[in-house]
């Protein structure tokens, strides 16, 4: 009851304050322009991503038969709420015939002007996790050391009232009021969302908003308990404020910057240069000299008149599948390698809670690294999908090691100082290929991305636990005089 | 008078918690910062280069009309454009024109770890800023609350000479981090045997050093000015956070979205409906369907420039944007390089056409080394000066109004 009486008494005094009018009218202009970005900016994602899938659905046969697929990413109509680099990560994967797949950034999505001027993406992730953490910091500094400051701590402690309900009081209103401006963007910008029925949202992506409003809670809770603990640690508000602020800077620009350079040096990638010559390496060693040198020895001479027997086709065959199996076993090296830093670079910046909050959002809205590398498996069991079609129709996917190589038809090696074509085999199966297998992506249902982001959820319940007790601990030996 | 003011405003920065944390993280992040620049501009560059040699040893016939561009070393400190544009222009496919003009070739882990650019420039736009506000924040309206400055004001002190003195010692102040930074990512570029600088990239940071302690400036004047203006520190920093929230991260946003509804650029699906309905593939006429191409890219890019055009002037608003302007330009990595750039690309796309219509009418092309070479000279200083000074000017300004309106408030201040 009491701890009632004083928390409705923090929530009036918290809502009648300057801050808080600032807090709300920040936070709707924010979720305002969230919306009025996002919507127009998904529409054109969409539009792009339906042109683009429509014709490479439809001339799929013919692109295999000039060395790739493709496989399109659907943009996420979440994206207003995480971006988590959508726009930066291709939207389009081309998968050659040795497998190899990357990304093919001539069909970008979205935004065509790249002449303007880039300033940070402002989606609701952005918004909790730099704005309204700092609003928690702004509402809780002086929480504590405030009330010292003016006397009135010694006051209501006089009283008999336990601490604890003073510290449990001012954590409620602080979140109640925080809690006010959040409810009203949130509605705002779903408002804005539907307006005019650009973005249809399901039950199953209302679900995640929810989820994913859930989660700021959680992570806002976080922050407000963090003001307290450094306000009950210090006899000054100013002081409390700077050293928040700090602390803010270092969970919000450091670690997030930090994090990426220490796993490039925990976790090195050769770096694309690198790759790039050990490719050319493969690709000279088997397509000039062992192809050479396997021809002759089935006896062909490039003085002969005659045309390429057979066997030597077959021999050249092996020799392009080999080439393309050790280009394609290198990329996925490279690959993995990136892939692994990556994972490093999130892990590092987990010691941020509002990193872990990214990734939680990232995973509940089914976007971010781990949405791409989907994206990426999806693409991997299309290529082979293809690959057992084509067989079923009785030819072979030939592995070429470079796109050009199938587009050419042969390969111009030197031959005892004479130049020679060397003709690449092209063994598609000339039949009717419409009922060729179409990329999809697997369905991702809400129950999957929670499971993924259980860890981090995890990490943020611990992270207001700690906090929790060590504000208790810190409050109860707090000198009131 | 004047230099114990300063002085004692100095060291009262200086011995604060808040001086020595800021600074380490300042100094934490630069480090970082021109780390992972320095890296990525070094790969870029090697790539470039080993472009130029796969194209003059004609390793990749299919490479013979590509131009390629130099990256710019100054995006270490200043990233701007010069990343996002690729590195590579077909100029013989014609309708590769059309998808954007680039060969977009980033380098592939910037796509894993997203290609927000954490440059100096940035660190300085940001932190710095607010490194500015959390020192100025207090200078009038704390002095206020402490009740010192009612003593200082008791000695015949005049108003002006306080708050000149504030204003250099806070300056001074923020100069230290500032000065450390840069010479930080100096020292750590030098120590990188790929890159250089030249003699000229020292001008041209020095210049951005400059820019940056203007931008600064601004800030440290626009918090006294709050500070002038309210009773309580507290709430002197509540409003600068705010401001600073508005000026650094809503304005510009919001002038990009502006931009886009006053400005609308041709939808691609527009741009594929007009390629067929004007006979890209009908009329047959090689000439007529190019001359039609060329008008629509020109209509495209004529308003995709128009509206960063208007884009850039709204953002105009926020100092954070003039100070990114000012120093892109500086480091040749803003929209103007850019337009330099696509003029020698246009230069030699008609290269390559006369090329074509020799070749087509049987002509005889002695070098075509010599013929499809392709180079593109960088921006002088002059011209990069020439460019960055109208945001100059207007951060000059931002300064004299600041602290005008500071003087001001502070003449008729209620201590």
């Amino acid at each position: 009851v009491i701890l009632l009486h004083i928390t409705k008494r923090e929530l009036i005094s918290n809502l009648q304050s300057l801050r808080f009018a600032f807090i709300l009218i920040i936070t709707i202009a924010l979720f305002t322009m969230n919306g009025l970005i996002f919507s127009g900016t998904y529409e054109e994602k969409l539009s792009d991503y339906s042109r683009n899938a429509a014709d490479h659905r439809e001339s799929r046969a013919r692109d295999l038969a000039f060395g790739a697929l493709y496989a399109d990413k659907r943009p996420n109509p979440l994206s207003f709420c995480v971006e988590g680099g959508e726009s930066e990560l291709p939207a389009v994967l081309s998968i050659e015939t040795n497998g190899v797949i990357k990304p093919d950034l001539s069909f970008a999505l979205g935004e065509r002007n790249f002449t303007l001027p880039r300033f940070e993406e402002i989606d609701w992730a952005f918004i909790v996790k730099i704005l309204f953490s700092l609003f928690a910091i702004i509402l809780t500094y002086d929480a504590i050391s405030g009330e010292k400051e003016r006397g009135t701590l010694a006051l209501m402690l006089s009283n008999s009232i336990q601490r604890i309900s003073i510290l449990g009081a001012k954590y409620l209103a602080a979140l109640i009021t925080i809690l006010i401006p959040l409810l009203a963007g949130v509605l705002l910008g779903l408002l804005l969302c539907f307006r005019g029925g650009l973005v249809a949202l399901d039950g199953q992506s209302l679900g995640r908003i929810g989820v994913f409003a859930l989660m700021s809670i959680a992570y806002i809770s976080l922050m407000i308990l963090l003001g307290l603990f450094i306000s009950s640690l210090t006899q000054r508000s100013s002081i409390s404020l700077l050293l928040l602020l700090s602390i803010w800077v270092f969970f919000v620009i450091v670690i997030p910057g930090l994090s990426s350079v220490l796993a490039e040096q925990f976790s090195r990638v050769p770096g694309e240069f690198e790759f790039g010559k050990q490719r050319e390496q493969i690709m000279y060693f088997w397509g000039k000299q062992e192809l050479g040198k396997r021809i002759k020895a089935k006896g062909y001479h490039p003085t002969d008149q005659n045309e390429p027997s057979e066997e030597m086709e077959r021999e050249a065959l092996r020799v392009i599948n080999e080439m393309g199996e050790q280009v394609f076993r290198l990329t996925e090296e490279y690959e993995r390698s990136i892939q692994a830093q990556a994972l490093m670079a999130a892990n590092l910046g987990r010691i941020s809670p509002s990193e872990v909050f990214q990734h939680t959002g990232e995973a509940i809205t089914d976007q971010g690294l781990s949405r791409q590398w989907r994206f990426r498996r999806a693409a991997e069991s299309y290529y082979r999908e293809w690959r057992s079609y084509i067989q079923e129709k009785g030819g072979t996917l030939v592995k070429y090691p470079d796109r050009g190589y199938s587009q050419l038809g042969f390969q111009r090696i030197e031959l005892d100082g004479k130049m020679v074509n060397v003709p690449i085999p092209f063994l598609l199966p000339r039949v009717d290929m419409s009922d060729a297998p179409i990329f999809s992506e697997p369905e991702v249902t809400i129950v999957s991305g929670l499971k993924e982001g259980v860890v981090d959820t995890f990490i943020i319940f611990l992270w207001n636990l700690v906090l929790l007790l060590m504000a208790h601990a810190v409050f109860m030996k707090y000198d009131v005089r | 008078m004047l230099s114990s003011i300063i002085n004692k405003e100095l060291l009262g920065h200086l011995i604060s918690a808040k001086f020595a944390i800021l600074t380490v993280f300042c100094l934490i992040l630069v480090f970082t910062s021109v780390y992972v620049s320095t890296r990525d501009y070094r790969l870029r560059l090697e790539e470039y280069r080993n472009s130029i040699s796969l194209k003059q040893q004609k390793a990749r016939p299919w490479d013979m009309w590509k131009a390629f561009r130099e990256p710019e070393a100054m995006s270490i400190f200043s990233q701007g454009m010069d990343k996002r544009l690729g590195n590579m222009v077909d100029v013989d496919s014609f309708s590769l024109r059309l998808s954007g003009y680039l060969g977009w070739q980033e380098s592939r882990s910037s796509h894993v770890f997203g290609s927000s650019a954490m440059d100096l420039t940035f660190i300085v736009r940001m932190l710095l800023s607010l490194f500015a506000i959390f020192l100025a924040y207090d200078v009038v309206s704390g002095e206020k609350e402490a009740g010192t400055l009612k003593l200082t004001l008791s000695h015949s002190v005049p108003r002006n000479t306080l708050l000149l003195g504030k204003f250099l010692g806070g300056v001074i102040c923020l100069l230290i981090p500032l000065a450390m930074s840069f010479i930080i990512g100096l020292l750590m570029v030098q120590t990188e045997p790929l890159v250089s600088l030249g003699r000229e990239g020292y001008v041209r940071l020095g210049l951005i050093l400059l820019v940056s302690i203007l931008y600064l400036t601004a800030f440290f004047a626009l918090g006294m000015l709050v500070s002038c203006r309210t009773r309580n520190s507290a709430t002197t920093l509540l409003i600068l956070l705010i401001l600073w929230i508005c000026l650094l991260v809503i304005v510009p946003n919001a002038s990009i979205a502006l931009a886009k509804k006053l400005v609308s650029i041709p939808s691609r699906e527009e741009i594929d409906r007009r390629l067929d309905a004007d006979g890209y593939h009908s009329t047959g006429d090689y000439d007529e369907d190019r001359r039609r191409i060329i008008v629509l890219e020109a209509e495209l890019f004529n308003g995709m420039y128009r509206q960063t055009d208007i884009a850039r002037w709204i953002s105009r608003q926020s100092p954070g944007a003039i100070y990114s302007y000012a120093t892109d330009a500086l480091a040749r990595t803003d929209i103007n390089s850019y337009h330099r750039f696509m003029r020698f690309i246009r230069d030699y796309s008609r290269r390559y056409e006369e090329f074509m219509s020799k070749v087509m009418n049987g002509e005889e092309v002695p070098n075509v080394e010599e013929y499809n070479a392709f180079s593109a000279t960088p921006e002088s200083l002059g011209d990069s000066l020439n460019a960055a000074l109208p945001d100059i000017c207007l951060l000059v300004l931002l300064n004299v109004l600041f602290f005008m309106g500071a003087y001001l408030s502070f003449l008729r201040y209620e201590v």
